[in-house]
């Protein structure tokens, strides 16, 4: 372990670097609340298996990932999964990708995240209310990736999303919800991936960059409010090993916020940490481990810190079930969640072809 | 009200949809007193911002009988759509007769949907279209603006210039027109369209009807078939009348003086203000300058009022200046803001309607409907009562244990940033604890800490309705910690107690 944590000393460096000195500059979190929430939780089992630290070396669902791992990859991919995690938030998502040789990958992906039963919602009447019936909250979001590989060490990727979400706002005379809905074409992601050497791969992935979207208030569309997620950075790194001679990897995600969604610099930026692992036990079997969003914000003493100190913690197993479908992988993934209300799962499958 | 009537009335209930349905919602906001006899009928209503709906319910309680404060009214409540607000309200015969104003996108087009609920009907309410049940006429200008009840019948303000009669006894409707001695047929009010001549307002004071028209008050006396009518003659030289907004005579001094609020030009100002007439000048002379929103007389000459501009205080006035005096700034006789005569001095009700009933020939009963509750001081006695106005209000019990917590509304409007509007964080402990609350987006991300570690009171021990949250301070506002408005999503509340008792729950923000 020792040899392994020095030979991933980049990130153990940085992370360091972050948790001592940076650690002052980034005080009270701001983050929550700000625009693009529903794109920040992770998607796919093996992600949430190893607390959201995918960026470097994503097995699958690059496209949302890392764009710049699309173009490694030999084969086309099929991936497609469903999750709930706590308090009614569901996910369905699905990709495709595949190689134009010599030097190039490109995807679809695709991911409906929400609340479909959205409920225990009253009316505004606060000494008599009312419970009303189940509304729905529903966001989608679709990104095209391009993904180019420089050199054998340099690979870079691009995607552009497309975003939509729809909110109850409230019932018609018939007692059925009004929905409001915004969209917004143009949100990018890019992505430079590093191979350093064949176990060690860093990375920089920038999201949600340039994203917008507009809410119609008027029926007649006279007034637009626009909403703009807010963009990230995450530094991550990948390592793969031999742990007891098992394949072995351990990968970490650094991500930070500093911009709002106006390009104006947070008062108090932002960091969140995830590391993960994965140890192959048997060929067709592998373990995943995890832990993440550890919010770096400096206030390591502050009661409010300790209290909201609920890291996720994930685990989760891979399949390889090629003696069944050639090709063909299953993932499972399980973490808690940052308030103890219970849990997130996913489950997917990987179809390589 | 004969069985066909109910009958008929109960086909066009169906033919109105959902309207009217009861749905058991029902609201503290007290629009409207009647009374008739020995019962006071009462008015709540308020619109929802969520649902869209005006919820209303009726109530009856005798004027004897103290207990229906502890048995919560007993209110029969009904929905309808929100562009169905009720205009005015009147209770007679057993009957609450509430007119509701049907605002259509043609401002031009708005109709007058009737609400008629028998005190003792358990079951069943109707809707009616006024333009079918009550006058077999759909022009523009018929619509029922006013409803009043006198000697068992029911009188609807036109805005075409007449009143409808309606006997309750022999469902007989007929028209009368102000001046004009005898009942005439429907047809003669149609197409009227007149504004100076409109009735506005109806009012029943010592067995009269008195109608209010922006250029004369006509005082009618069914006993004798006579109208009399009072021009916008002024007694005074400083004060030109422009329009009369509604009148009615002092019920419990004699003689039964005639009392107006009219729109005046004054030197220098256009205002509101309360006149008197004069008999001996034959004009109207001012009483009280001041916009005044609603009043009630109360014995020995003194009225309650309170104002357009402070809807939280009632003044109380005594009128002394006999026929030909002028007074246009008196000072109250008593004045007290609503709170100070309550119990708990939290809340901050604006007044929506008053009534005073007298009991004694210098006291009385005083009834005052407010956005927060229906209250009542029992032994009032004009100028000199310091008796405690007791409140009733209907409060939802909440589970106990955090068993159920909730956000009011559950959907934040925030179209624009500046919004006033708030959730309040409903939950009821079972014992004594220092609640937190914090707020978390999507992600799970704080968002907010509303309170942290405050003693909140458990629900079944000493908790105001049995509710353990503070409604002013266990508030969200849909702002994050840094003061930045929340982008539209949906959001998570966390309640943690030191007793081990905690909850979640959702809030949409939504522009």
């Amino acid at each position: 372990m020792e040899k392994l944590l020095l030979r991933n000393k980049y990130i153990v460096a940085l992370v360091s670097l972050l948790l001592t000195s940076g650690a002052e500059m980034l005080s009270a979190g701001e983050v929550g609340g700000l625009s693009g929430a529903y794109l920040r939780p992770p998607v796919g089992a093996a992600a949430l298996a190893m607390g959201g630290a995918s960026s470097a070396s994503p097995d699958y669902l690059a496209c949302w990932w890392n764009p710049s791992m699309i173009a490694p990859a030999k084969e086309k991919k099929i991936e497609i999964g469903t999750g709930t995690r706590s308090l009614g938030r569901t996910d369905l998502y699905g990709q495709f990708t595949f190689k134009v040789p010599p030097r190039l990958g490109m995807g679809f992906f695709i991911l409906y995240r929400g609340d479909p039963f959205l409920d225990n919602l009253y009316n505004d009447d606060y000494d008599n209310p009312q419970k009303l019936d189940r509304a729905s909250y529903t966001t989608l979001t679709s990104k095209i990736a391009l993904s180019y590989n420089f050199t054998k060490k340099i690979y870079a990727g691009i995607n552009i999303g497309i975003l939509y979400q729809r909110l109850p706002t409230a019932l018609d005379e018939n007692g059925d919800w009004i929905y409001t809905s915004s969209n917004g074409i143009g949100s990018i992601d890019a992505a430079v991936l590093y191979k350093v050497n064949e176990r060690l791969k860093l990375s920089v992935v920038a999201r949600d960059f340039f994203a917008l979207m507009t809410w119609d208030i008027a029926s007649d569309g006279n007034y637009q409010i626009n909403d703009r997620p807010l963009p990230s950075l995450t530094i991550a790194s990948s390592y793969e090993d031999a742990l007891f001679g098992k394949p072995f990897k351990w990968t970490v995600d650094l991500k930070g916020y500093v911009f709002d969604n106006e390009w104006n610099a947070l008062d108090h930026k932002e960091a969140y940490l995830s590391t993960g692992v994965q140890l192959q036990n048997w060929e067709a079997f592998a373990l995943r481990l995890g832990i993440g969003d550890i919010r770096l914000n400096g206030q390591f003493m502050d009661d409010e810190y300790r209290d909201e100190f609920f890291c996720k913690i994930g685990a989760g197993i891979s399949m390889d079930l090629s003696s069944i479908v050639k090709g063909l992988h299953a993932n499972y993934g399980v973490s808690t969640d940052k308030l103890w209300a219970g849990i997130d799962q996913q489950l997917d499958f990987s179809f390589r072809f | 009200m004969n069985k066909l009537m109910i009958a008929t009335f109960g086909l066009i209930a169906l033919c109105c949809g959902a309207w009217g349905q009861n749905s058991g919602f029902f609201s503290n906001w007290i629009t409207g007193i009647a009374s008739s006899g020995d019962t006071i009928s009462l008015l709540s209503g308020k619109s929802d911002k969520i649902t869209n709906n005006f919820n209303f319910a009726v109530s009856y309680i005798p004027k004897s009988d103290s207990a229906y404060v502890a048995n919560d009214l007993n209110w029969k409540s009904f929905v309808f759509p929100k562009n169905i607000k009720p205009q005015s309200f009147t209770y007679g015969g057993g009957y609450s007769v509430v007119v509701f104003e049907f605002d259509t996108l043609d401002k031009d087009r708005m109709n007058t949907v009737t609400l008629i609920h028998h005190k003792t009907d358990k079951t069943s309410d109707f809707t009616i279209p006024w333009n079918k049940a009550i006058i077999a006429d759909s022009s523009k200008w018929v619509y029922s603006t006013d409803v009043a009840y006198l000697d068992n019948a029911f009188y609807f303000a036109c805005r075409a210039g007449g009143i409808v009669k309606w006997d309750i006894s022999t469902d007989k409707k007929t028209a009368l027109l102000p001046g004009v001695a005898g009942e005439v047929s429907l047809d003669t009010i149609k197409g009227i369209t007149d504004s100076t001549g409109w009735i506005n307002e109806l009012e029943v004071s010592n067995n009269q009807l008195i109608a209010t028209s922006s250029s004369a008050i006509w005082v009618y006396s069914p006993q004798g078939d006579t109208w009399t009518e009072y021009p916008k003659t002024s007694a005074d030289p400083s004060l030109t009348i422009r329009s009369f907004i509604y009148a009615v005579t002092d019920p419990y001094t004699l003689p039964h003086a005639l009392y107006s609020v009219a729109n005046v030009t004054l030197p220098g100002a256009d205002t509101v203000i309360m006149m008197k007439y004069s008999v001996k000048e034959a004009g109207w002379k001012p009483v009280l300058d001041h916009a005044i929103a609603g009043l009630t007389f109360a014995t020995k000459g003194y009225y309650y009022t309170y104002f357009e501009d402070d809807s939280t205080n009632c003044k109380v006035y005594r009128d002394t200046l006999g026929d030909t005096a002028v007074q246009y700034k008196p000072l109250p006789v008593d004045a007290y803001y609503l709170p100070e005569r309550l119990k708990t001095g939290v809340e901050n009700p604006q007044i929506l309607e008053i009534y005073f009933s007298a009991t004694t020939d210098s006291s009385g009963v005083l009834y005052v409907g407010t956005t927060n509750g229906f209250y009542i001081s029992r032994n009032e006695i004009p100028g000199k009562s310091s008796d405690l106005l007791q409140c009733v209000k209907r409060i939802t019990p909440v589970k106990k244990g955090l068993k159920e917590a909730f956000a009011s509304p559950g959907i934040l409007k925030r179209v624009e940033d500046n919004s006033n509007d708030v959730v309040r964080f409903v939950y009821c402990l079972s014992k004594n604890a220092n609640v937190t609350i914090r707020i978390y987006d999507y992600n799970n991300d704080l968002v907010k800490t509303i309170i942290e570690k405050q003693p909140r009171k458990s629900g079944t021990e000493n908790a105001e309705y049995g509710r353990s949250n503070d409604k002013y301070k266990d508030v969200w506002d849909g702002t994050t910690a840094g003061g930045r408005p929340c982008a539209p999503g949906v959001y998570y509340f966390k309640i943690t107690t030191d007793i081990g008792e905690h909850a979640f729950g959702k809030i949409v923000v939504a522009k």
